[in-house]
């Protein structure tokens, strides 16, 4: 071979070698630009990301603590209950009302409990718990008690009502109870990471893809340990996700150290223990 | 024509060779580039940002008569964050009487004082609050800052150098003070003992405090303190890993006692206080509520804190010691950190500073005495294997080393 030939090999080479790096810098530049510049706000990575919207994402400043709460004995106020057959355990009651609340629209629904759920004959401290709407089994319902406005997302703390639903209506005939008494903060108020930094924060973990939908998030605390009759809870950002298939799935970040939490889908288990 | 189409292929063989160098440069430099994104798991606010790595350590307000202590951190943030929205008047530099000056101004009612335990440098300390910076300021080293809030003037004290710098405020910071001034945010009331020490005016009762305990991951200190983390040997001996690398950085992690030792070459031209500053920053939540503490210059303190009061611990616990030698720094701290806050009900009693600061100079020279603070030791938690328990103590640096007060009175020597 001679020393031509071999020039010539080598320049073919190398052109198909810059062909080759072209291709992996264009690809690296469309990368990029797709996730985004460091100007972009967080919502419009995650749009340039193909991740829709449904809610805008909280960017105010909130602050929360680190809870404990005591489990209340309801056992000795159940037998105080009218129009019902309760079993009652140390913690916990189950109640089987005498006539079914019946509602008609979905909206109502909640206000028709609220009502049945502020009489003292009815319920136990009714005026405790709020509407707590972030659980995807739509056969429950529930209300949360709740610290300084943010709920608490714990069974120890709700009411679950089960609704039966046929084509002309929808009614509760079942519930079931537990209370949390002497929820104090263990330490000072503290700064939380802002809903969108949870958002980001799913996203760095590949928990959000192309064609996902955000369609809410909203603070609450979670239970993260127990000691004898004692929890303590920390308030994390719960991120409800839908995919393409419409499977939803709530995420649960950490607010205080925008860590990504597991045991995302305990919802199932809600009303079910 | 022979010649030209030799040519034409070398000079196009030497155009690709560069294009293909070019090529190579530009895609790994896009590849660093887009690095942080790409870490998966590490989000970016789980990194401690400087304004809660250099809070001051404590502070203190007085409205009439009584000197109130204020620990609060939000408070702290809040109050710095507030005078930085000011607008800013003249600089003025004190050097004549600054001693006589800052009793003087202690005397008075109405102020705030802000205090570090250890000095700080004015532009860290500016660009991480927003305060504006002056180059008549590059040199300042502080620990007291001081708010006069009727003549709306903000002093600097530089001890070292026995300078006063003073800010004339021309903004309102009426808000944080009238919140600064109601009962909620006060602690306790406090006397002055000199030496810029405040503490307890009356003997009381403390809560205690218990945490859960995690044990920090290799990987986390692999990552944040080795520059270069590939090429690494391991060696096993005993309790103690030692993890080195081709740049002459080495960590010992001794599972027994939890310590944590990093030790790298050091270079001439590397800001030390920067270099820790970012690597506490990193090191991140993981490691507890960390924050400045002390800086005597060699050997540099970020301390943890519970509600105000800094935590001291065994075998470098809930710290992150630098200590710098002529050609070498060492990183210690331990792998057992905190991790959550648990109920716990019990209080300690307390005794007035004054009545301590009596038995302590019955005991030893005032002039070994640098500093005194309420503080909180670490004590294992003998119902929970995995939880300690914090209680409230009087701690004094004493020779340069922050020791219990009992045990200095009882092993101090005597006078």
């Amino acid at each position: 071979m001679n020393y031509r030939k071999i020039e010539f090999i080598f320049l073919i080479t190398f052109f198909l070698l810059n062909g080759y790096l072209f291709l992996t810098l264009y690809n690296e530049e469309k990368t990029s630009k797709n996730i985004g510049n460091t100007n972009d706000s967080i919502e419009e990575i995650l749009k340039k990301e193909g991740v829709t919207l449904e809610t805008t994402l909280d960017t105010k400043q909130r602050y929360g603590y680190y809870l404990e709460g005591k489990r209340a004995v309801l056992e000795k106020e159940a037998k105080t209950l009218k129009a019902q057959t309760v079993s009652a355990t140390k913690y916990k009651i189950k109640s089987q009302l005498q006539s079914p609340i019946i509602v008609k629209g979905e909206e109502s629904l909640s206000l028709d409990l609220k009502d049945f759920m502020s009489q003292k004959e009815n319920f136990i401290q009714g005026d405790q718990y709020h509407y707590f709407p972030y659980i995807l089994n739509k056969k429950n319902i529930c209300y949360a008690q709740s610290y300084e406005g943010i709920p608490i997302d714990d069974t120890s703390a709700q009411v679950v009502f089960h609704v039966e639903e046929n084509e002309k209506e929808k009614k509760v005939e079942k519930y079931e109870q537990q209370q949390l008494a002497e929820i104090k903060p263990l330490r000072d108020k503290m700064e939380l990471i802002r809903g969108e930094d949870a958002a980001y924060t799913l996203f760095l973990n590949n928990k959000l893809t192309r064609g996902d939908t955000i369609e809410w998030l909203s603070l609450a605390y979670a239970k993260v340990y127990q000691e004898k009759d004692s929890f303590v809870y920390l308030p994390i950002w719960m991120v409800n996700v839908k995919n393409n298939s419409n499977i939803e799935e709530i995420y649960r970040v950490n607010a205080l150290t925008n860590h990504l939490m597991g045991n995302n889908n305990k919802d199932i288990e809600r009303g079910e223990e | 024509m022979k010649t030209i189409r030799k040519y034409s292929v070398r000079v196009g063989l030497i155009l690709m060779i560069l294009l293909s160098l070019f090529l190579l440069l530009k895609i790994s430099m896009g590849v660093s580039v887009s690095q942080p994104l790409e870490k998966e798991g590490i989000a970016p606010s789980e990194v401690r940002s400087r304004k809660e790595l250099l809070l001051p350590t404590q502070a203190y307000v007085k409205t009439q008569k009584e000197v109130y202590f204020i620990g609060k951190e939000q408070k702290l943030k809040q109050i710095l964050e507030q005078t930085a929205k000011n607008r800013w008047g003249s600089f003025r530099c004190i050097t004549k009487n600054v001693e006589k000056e800052w009793t003087e101004l202690h005397r008075k009612a109405n102020w705030l004082e802000l205090q570090y335990a250890g000095s700080m440098d004015y532009d860290t300390f500016a660009n991480t609050y927003h305060f504006p910076v002056n180059s008549s300021l590059s040199n300042l080293n502080f620990a007291n800052i001081f708010y006069d809030w009727e003549r709306r003037e903000l002093y600097f004290l530089d001890k070292k150098h026995k300078e006063l710098y003073l800010l004339e405020l021309k903004g309102d910071m009426e808000p944080t003070l009238d919140e600064v001034k109601e009962k909620v945010n006060r602690n306790f009331a406090v006397e002055y003992l000199g030496k810029d020490i405040y503490g307890l005016k009356e003997e009381m009762e403390l809560p205690n405090y218990r945490y859960l305990t995690s044990i920090s991951s290799y990987t986390l200190f692999l990552q944040t303190l080795f520059s270069n983390s590939g090429n690494m040997t391991t060696k096993g001996e005993g309790p103690v890993l030692d993890f080195r690398n081709e740049n002459g950085e080495n960590l010992c992690i001794n599972n027994q006692t939890g310590i944590v030792h990093f030790q790298k070459p050091k270079s001439e031209d590397e800001n030390i206080d920067h270099y820790f500053l970012e690597v506490v920053g990193q090191l991140g939540s993981t490691i507890g509520p960390m924050r400045y503490f002390t800086n005597q210059g060699s050997e540099i303190q970020y301390r943890c804190f519970v509600e105000g009061y800094p935590i001291f611990a065994p075998n470098y616990g809930s710290s992150v010691v630098l200590k710098q030698q002529d050609r070498q720094l060492d990183i210690w701290l331990n792998q057992i950190n905190l991790q959550l806050p648990l109920p716990c009900n019990s209080k300690t009693k307390v005794q007035s500073a004054k009545e301590v600061w009596k038995q302590l100079n019955q005991r030893i020279d005032e002039k070994e005495i640098q500093d005194m603070k309420l503080g909180y030791h670490w004590k294992k938690d003998k119902e929970n294997d995995q939880a300690v328990l914090l209680l409230p103590t009087w701690f004094v640096e004493y020779k340069g080393q922050w020791k219990e007060v009992d045990e200095v009175i009882n092993k101090g020597g005597a006078r």
